[in-house]
């Protein structure tokens, strides 16, 4: 009983997630690829849908942006990924089963920059922040399954 | 260029930041250091107790300096600029997972000598030829493997053939349970066995 109320607690998360996904709409992923240089946190939050779904990225490396140190984002594979006309329905129908605990050491780095929030991300980019709710709430999602799933299964 | 991160420099950054002693830690947190680390060191003989260790998101080339890490369990050194397995003997009798996604991987000679090895992540690095998972065929407790975007990977799912590269690496690891994060359901695992010609399906 405590995994299943675990397991529920984890279920407003992703009803967010969810709702942040749809807000979306293609409109602003079309408008998004036409910018040469999105802002720099677009790029970051991108790079951590890249790594949930094993998509190519660079080798990290650093940059200065305003005063602060965060790892430079892999955009021109993300705007390969943006490409696809089901990009949106492939992330609301992403296998979060499949999630495993290196993915999740992966986005830790771009979790820990002090301006990797929902709200910080929607002055710069509008709707497309909530990417930035959906990552957070798939590592959510694994961290709490990992530990009620085998508490189910027994 | 700045200079790189040390594993002591980063080391001692953590027993600051979480108020932990890092030789008793069990958890060692060195992943996403600015500037990267770029070597590990004999720093590293100093974590006794250390079952994880996260080095992922530097700039490493090498693996090396395991020894004296005699609890080592999860080995965690995705994204990094690592181009073989090498260097893993100190740490063989203990080592149960190994993290590899995002190098330059593309032979696994080295993987044989870690035969406690349970987990093995391998996505996006460069293996193309089935010759490199037979080396895993020794590995008898090897029951989780990841090879999406690798150039093996890549090509089956180019040419729609994915059913197919999943029957034939379970015909060649029949120990897997899951592949790809996916696990390997009955059918595969018959169909492996049937490719195998032991006949028996099922059996």
């Amino acid at each position: 009983d405590d995994a299943e109320r675990d397991l529920a607690a984890a279920k407003p998360a992703l009803d967010d997630a969810l709702a942040a996904l749809n807000q979306i709409r293609p409109a602003d992923i079309t408008s998004l690829k036409a910018l040469k240089s999105p802002p720099d946190i677009v790029k970051r939050i991108f790079d951590c849908v890249l790594l949930l779904r094993y998509w190519p990225i660079s080798p990290v490396s650093w940059q200065d942006v305003k005063g602060a140190m965060v790892i430079a984002g892999s955009f021109d594979v993300a705007v390969k990924m943006m490409g696809d006309m089901n990009f949106l329905t492939a992330l609301l129908n992403f296998p979060k089963e499949q999630i495993n605990d290196e993915t999740v050491e992966l986005l830790q780095p771009y979790f820990n920059a002090p301006d990797f929030n929902y709200d910080s991300a929607r002055k710069a980019s509008g709707n497309v922040a909530g990417l930035s709710n959906w990552a957070a709430a798939m590592c959510r999602y694994h961290e709490v399954a990992k530990v009620v799933e085998p508490k189910i299964a027994t | 260029m700045a200079k790189a991160t040390t594993i002591k420099d980063a080391v001692k950054k953590l027993e600051e930041a979480r108020g932990i002693n890092s030789a008793e830690a069990e958890k060692i947190e060195l992943y996403g250091q600015c500037p990267p680390i770029e070597k590990m060191d004999a720093t590293l003989s100093t974590l006794k107790a250390c079952k994880h260790l996260a080095l992922s998101t530097n700039n490493i080339e090498k693996i090396s300096s395991l020894a004296g890490m005699d609890s080592l369990r999860t080995l965690s050194l995705s994204r990094n600029l690592i181009k073989k397995v090498e260097n893993v003997e100190a740490v063989a009798g203990t080592l149960e997972e190994l993290w590899l996604s995002y190098n330059s991987i593309e032979k696994l000679s080295g993987v044989e000598k870690l035969p406690n090895l349970r987990v093995l992540y391998l996505s996006n690095n460069r293996i193309r030829d089935w010759g490199e998972l037979d080396r895993l065929a020794g590995l008898e407790k090897l029951e989780d493997l990841l090879l999406v975007g690798n150039p093996l990977y890549n090509d089956a799912r180019d040419a729609n053939t994915i059913p197919e590269y999943r029957v034939e690496a379970i015909r060649r690891l029949p120990q897997l349970k899951k592949l790809d994060g996916i696990p390997v359901d009955v059918d595969e695992r018959d169909q492996a066995a049937q490719a195998r010609g032991g006949g028996a399906a099922g059996g």
